[in-house]
Order: C-alpha cells, then structure tokens, then sequence
C-alpha cells in the first residue's frame, strides 16, 4: 500500500487548494522548460552573488549554493496565524523555563523535569547562574522547525535555541520570487517579510539594559568567512547597518566590551553572537578558542554587555528536553499548548529503550545534542547492518538518543529532473523575543528534501529551499485575534 | 558608521590590489622584449623577455601575477563583506581570472562604478589604498611626482581625525629626497594606526 503524505497543493480529491490556484495556473500557462530556465536563472543568482554553504558530507567540504526551487510553498493566512500563536507560545514558555533553570529551579522542584536531564546536560552554563536579564530574555532569535503530518496538523520537530540560521535565504528566495515571477507574485496577495531585518535590530536594541545608551551599538560576531553561515552574518549585519565583527576586533577593559573601530574604541551594547557558547570567551569556555573575546563572559555577568542568544539556551533546544515542551506551556503560562511535539521515545528510560529496539526498524532515532541531520537513523530506510550498528550504539550509550516515528512529512511540487514531482519538506519560522515583544514574520524557511523519498531536508545535506508565501485572501478585513489556549488547526479539506 | 579597523585594513588592501591588478590589465600582454625587461626590473623579477613576463603573470601560482592578484581581491571582499552592497561584492566577486584581459578591463570599471556607490568611511580607506599602491609602483619606476605625495595627503586628510596626523608625514621633504625607504616608514605608520596603535 503506497504511503499516504499530505499534498501541500492537492486536496484528497485531487483539486487544486485555493492558497495555489494562482500558482498552478502560471505554472500551466509556461512555456516548456521556463520553469527549469527560471531555477537555472535563481541558481544563477546565489552563485554570482556568492551565496553559498558549506556541505560538510564531501571528503572535501565543498562550497556550494544551496539548491533553490522557484515553486514556492504556499500557506494560507489564517493556518499562518495559529502557527504563528503556537511558535510564539511556545518561545514564551522556553523563554521562561531558560529563566527558571538559571535561578530556582521551580520546573525541577516541582518535579516535572528530571534535575539530572538538566544540571548534567552539557548545554547547562553554571556560569549563567544567577544571572539576570532584562525581560528574561534568553533566546532572542530562534527557529522551530515544523511539519505537516499526514493528518494535515503541524507539529514541532525540533526547537533552534543556540544560533539558528537559515534567515537569509529566506529573505534571498523571497527577492528572487519578485525578481523572476513578478505577475503571479504581485496577484498572489503575499505576505511581505522585507521587514526581517528591522525586527531583529529593535528586537536587539529593545534587550538591551536601560543603562545601555540611546542609540546601543550592536554588533554581529562571526566566526569569520570559514563557518558555513559566513554569508548570512555578512548579510544581516549589512542589512542592519551594524558592524560585522570577529573576536579580535573586540576588547574587554573595566568589565566593558569595547569594539575596536578607526575613530576609537566605542562601547559595545548588544552581541548578536553566531558561535557557540564553547567559543565565546576563552578563559570562561574553551581556552583554545582564537573566535572569542577573553573576559566577554565578566562583562556580560557585570551587565554591561548583552549577548543574543545568551550563553547556556542550549538546555532548551536539546532534544532530550523537547519532549517536556508542552509541560513548560503548562507550568509557566497555564495554557494548553497550540501546536504539539512529535511522539518522542527517550532512550535512558529504559521502558522506552526497550519500544525503540522492538521497533527500531520503524523508527527515526538521532542524538539528542546532534544538529544538521548527522549522525541519525532513519529505521524504514536504513540496512540490516546500519540497524544492527545502531542497536550497539543505543545500548551502549542510551542517554544520548531519542527516537520519533517515522513521519510522513507533507510535500510539495518541486521542479527535479523528471518534471514536477512531490518531494518533502519542513518549515522553520523564525521567532524574535525581545522583553517588549514577540515576534516574527510572515513566512519561513521551507527545506525540501530532493531526492525522491528522501525526508532529509538539511541543506548541510544537500537539501534545497523554496520560498514560502503566506496568502492573505482577505487582506482589506481586519485580522482576528487568535487566543493563546489551546486552538484547533484549521486545515483545509 | 562605525568601522571596525580589521575592515577597514582589509579596505586598504582591497584598493591596493585592485590598481595592482588595474596596472596589469594595461601593460599585459608585452609585446617588446625592452619593454618587459624594464618592467620585470621595476618590480624586482629578473625577467628578460616578454614572452617569460607574459607568462609569469598569467601563472597562478606566482604571487605577484594576475590570477594572484584576483585570487587576494576576493580574499578581501569575503572579508569586509559586512559593508559593501551586494552589488559592490557581486562585482567583485565574478572577476574571472580565465577572462580576456580586455573583459577583466571592463569588470574592474564595473567594480569602480559600484563602489562610488558605497558610504563615505568604505571609499575613503579603499582609496588610501589606491594612493599607496600608485605611489609605490611611480618609486620602484622613479615616476615619482608632486601628485603622489599631494593624493596620499588628500587620502590621509579625509581619514577620521586620529589618521589626519599622517597626512604631515612628507610635508616638508623634497620630492627627490623621498625614496623606497620613506615610503616605508609611512606604510609602517598606517599598519600600526589599524593595528590600534596610538
């Protein structure tokens, strides 16, 4: 029996969804091979434009574009408005369980988190102990991963606390979509997202401390043009107009992160840092790090520097935490959560060890601190042998793994070799906290996996991106208010 | 704008290669023997024949031919790719290398055109750049005029104020008493000023 995936564009009838009836029109309407020629033409514009990402699969790790395909994926507004209350909610909650865990514990104490899946995570910074932070802001940028099952609901994959990236080709898909199919962009009532940039700099001004100045100097750390994300710190300290920094074009003196420009030394306010915590400062974390700022970490604790994402949000987005998400909803905001995790087996229970080796075959198992699709087993595709390897692996070190059922992730026309074929994708929202406000914009970025039944959409991978269009039909009514209890996803039959 | 010094150091080289590589395109390929032997002397490689300097500076593994040249114009541009336009980078970027002397010509007028178009800190260092590089090619040529000294006093003047101390470095030196070393010495200022050296 062929597997049943949730068609982004087709209903069960097989009739065309409203949110693509305009798209699949323009499709029909072009000449044989434009379309080819118009994601040749995208490829085109990432490689002259020096987009590119590095894929660390190759023996060589090999610069490459990431894939592009120009068919977007389409979402209508109200399905864009729960999604939008769900992230929201559930970056409110974290939120506040990062607050929690770095000051009473209360989540701990009462019992609804094991202290060990905590304290002896290696994502925990006792550093962070006490600290407090305006609004309690801890992850001031983050990215939830989610897909559509074939029960047509969203559910939440994974959360992206630390340093999620991805943004920029969100932003760059949606400049070639305007470039390449203006008509049916123009018709289509798309959701602008322009905006992403501004966002995130109030986001960031607004977590400064009140004793910062009026115009806070905020700064984008990079790891420099190595990293694979090189082009987008570039590109969002650009569109920022902020300065793009590594670690040697700033100093610590009297407790004071100071960047070293050619008209002096100016106070820095606010780090949107993209390294890991492990490098940040190399007489707190790891003292062979040459990407750091020796003493950032006694700035920071001082309060005189504010560093987005703060140091120790890796707690939160361990996959061994995941599954207490909805919990957090609970405790924290006394709310039903709006959008739901993925059924989760954690391996160091040992009944729930025992299921995912009954059932290993079936099942999706990945380390609970990995990123990036590395390192995972995806049971209904993997060899006899592979299964058997992971087997040992997850004996022998069950605390590192959880598992997931296979999900039958939604798809979506994609232009591959043999024409328009459905190939899986995800989606990654992009959630901005600042202590004013949540926020975020329209859209996301959607992966795709394109290779034919393959469900691994890391662009580390060789996956692709679409861009992805929130339609609002109705954009001249006014919008209605979504609650933040517990709201059912309207999905279009 | 606020520019960190690490960019703006890695502005000046960017003006520097590019009149590097802007020279080249106008004197390749040679066609004289006398001509490439004068040349390879002013750039201190004992080359006789033009055939030889022809095909040194198409040798990519050479550090002072063009492909080289190019190769360090997009380390640069990677490096202060945090202030200039995409449209500056793109132009930037897709100098090809392989191309006719004649299109490099053209893609590096294309380059000038976007970069007249970046904020004032970014041309300023990039052309300090420019200055420097014209006036250490008119010395090793013993080219050297008024107009050398007078741009790099003009370059250093538009500088914040912390830079405009330098400008005064050859005021009151014959033109004729400036030699390699002076130069130098200046070069040696200006690397200590990005280096945050007071």
């Amino acid at each position: 029996m062929t597997a049943y995936f949730f068609n982004e564009m087709l209903s069960l009838d097989g009739s065309i969804r409203p949110e693509y009836k305009a798209i699949s029109q323009w499709i029909a309407a072009q000449p044989s091979n434009c379309v080819e020629k118009l994601n040749q033409d995208a490829t085109d514009h990432f490689l002259r434009k020096g987009i590119t990402f590095t894929v660390y699969s190759d023996a060589s790790n090999t610069e490459r574009t990431i894939p592009f395909d120009i068919i977007p994926r389409i979402i209508a507004r109200q399905e864009w408005d729960i999604l939008e209350a769900g992230c929201t909610q559930r970056i409110r909650a974290l939120n506040a369980f990062l607050h929690d865990i770095y000051h009473e514990q209360n989540i701990i104490r009462a019992g609804k988190i094991p202290a060990a899946q905590v304290l002896a995570n290696s994502c925990f910074q006792p550093c962070m102990l006490g600290v407090t932070l305006p609004g309690r802001g801890y992850a001031h940028v983050s990215g939830i991963d989610l897909v559509r099952h074939n029960d047509g609901m969203y559910y939440v994959l994974e959360d992206n606390l630390r340093t999620p990236s991805g943004v920029s080709y969100m932003l760059e898909g949606r400049a070639i979509s305007q470039k390449l199919m203006p008509e049916v962009f123009s018709g289509s009532h798309v959701m602008d997202i322009a905006h992403y940039p501004r966002l995130l700099k109030q986001t960031l001004m607004e977590s400064c401390y009140e004793t910062a100045s009026n115009t806070p100097l905020i700064v984008v750390l990079t790891p420099g043009r190595f990293n694979s994300a090189y082009y987008e710190h570039a590109f969002l300290a650009r569109e920022m107009d902020v300065p793009l920094v590594g670690g040697h074009d700033l100093c610590v003196e009297n407790n004071c992160v100071y960047l070293k420009s050619v008209t002096g030394k100016q106070k820095v306010d606010v780090i949107y840092r993209r390294l890991d915590d492990d490098f940040i400062d190399p007489l707190a974390f790891n003292p062979n790090s040459m990407l750091g700022v020796a003493g950032l970490m006694s700035a920071y604790r001082a309060g005189n520097v504010i560093i987005a994402n703060a140091p120790g949000t890796g707690v939160a987005d361990d996959k061994s935490i995941y599954p207490y998400v909805g919990e957090m909803i609970d405790f924290y905001l006394g709310e039903k959560p709006i959008l739901h995790n993925v059924k989760t087996w954690q391996c160091y229970k040992p009944d729930d060890l025992k299921y995912v080796l009954d059932h290993l075959p079936d099942l999706v198992v990945k380390e609970a601190q990995g990123s990036g699709g590395y390192g995972m087993l995806i049971g209904p595709k993997a060899t006899k042998a592979e299964l058997a390897d992971f087997r040992t692996k997850l004996l022998a070190h069950p605390h590192v793994y959880i598992a997931q059922p296979t999900l039958a992730l939604s798809v979506c026309p994609t232009l591959v070799d043999e024409g328009f074929a459905p190939r899986h994708i995800d989606l990654r929202p992009f959630i901005l906290s600042s202590p004013k406000q949540v926020r975020t914009v329209p859209a996301g970025l959607t992966r795709v996996a394109l290779a034919e039944g393959s469900l691994v959409v890391n662009s580390s991978q060789g996956g692709g991106t679409k861009d992805t269009w929130v339609i609002d039909f109705d954009a001249a009514l006014p919008r209605p208010k979504v609650s933040r209890k517990s709201t059912k996803q309207g999905v279009p039959a | 704008m606020i520019l960190p010094l690490s960019t703006a150091f890695n502005l000046y080289w960017l003006g520097r290669y590019c009149l590097r590589l802007e020279k080249l395109t106008k004197v390749l390929p040679f066609s004289h023997d006398a001509d490439a032997q004068a040349y390879a002397f002013g750039c201190g490689l004992g080359i006789h024949t033009a055939d030889s300097l022809n095909k040194l500076f198409m040798d990519g593994e050479h550090f002072a031919s063009l492909p080289a040249t190019i190769a360090m114009i997009k380390q640069n541009i990677q490096a202060v790719r945090g202030v200039l336009s995409a449209r500056s980078f793109e132009s930037f970027y897709t100098l090809d290398a392989a191309a006719p002397i004649r299109a490099i010509k053209a893609s590096l007028a294309v380059c000038a055109q976007a970069l007249a178009g970046e904020r004032a800190l970014v041309q300023q260092f990039y052309r300090l750049g420019m200055c420097i590089e014209e006036m250490d090619v008119h010395l090793r040529f013993a080219k050297l005029t008024s107009s050398d000294t007078a741009q790099i006093k003009a370059a250093l003047s538009a500088l914040p104020a912390s830079w405009s101390a330098l400008a005064l470095h050859f005021d009151g030196t014959q033109l004729s008493a400036i030699d390699l070393s002076a130069f130098y010495a200046l070069c040696e200022k200006i690397h200590a000023q990005f280096k945050g050296a007071q």
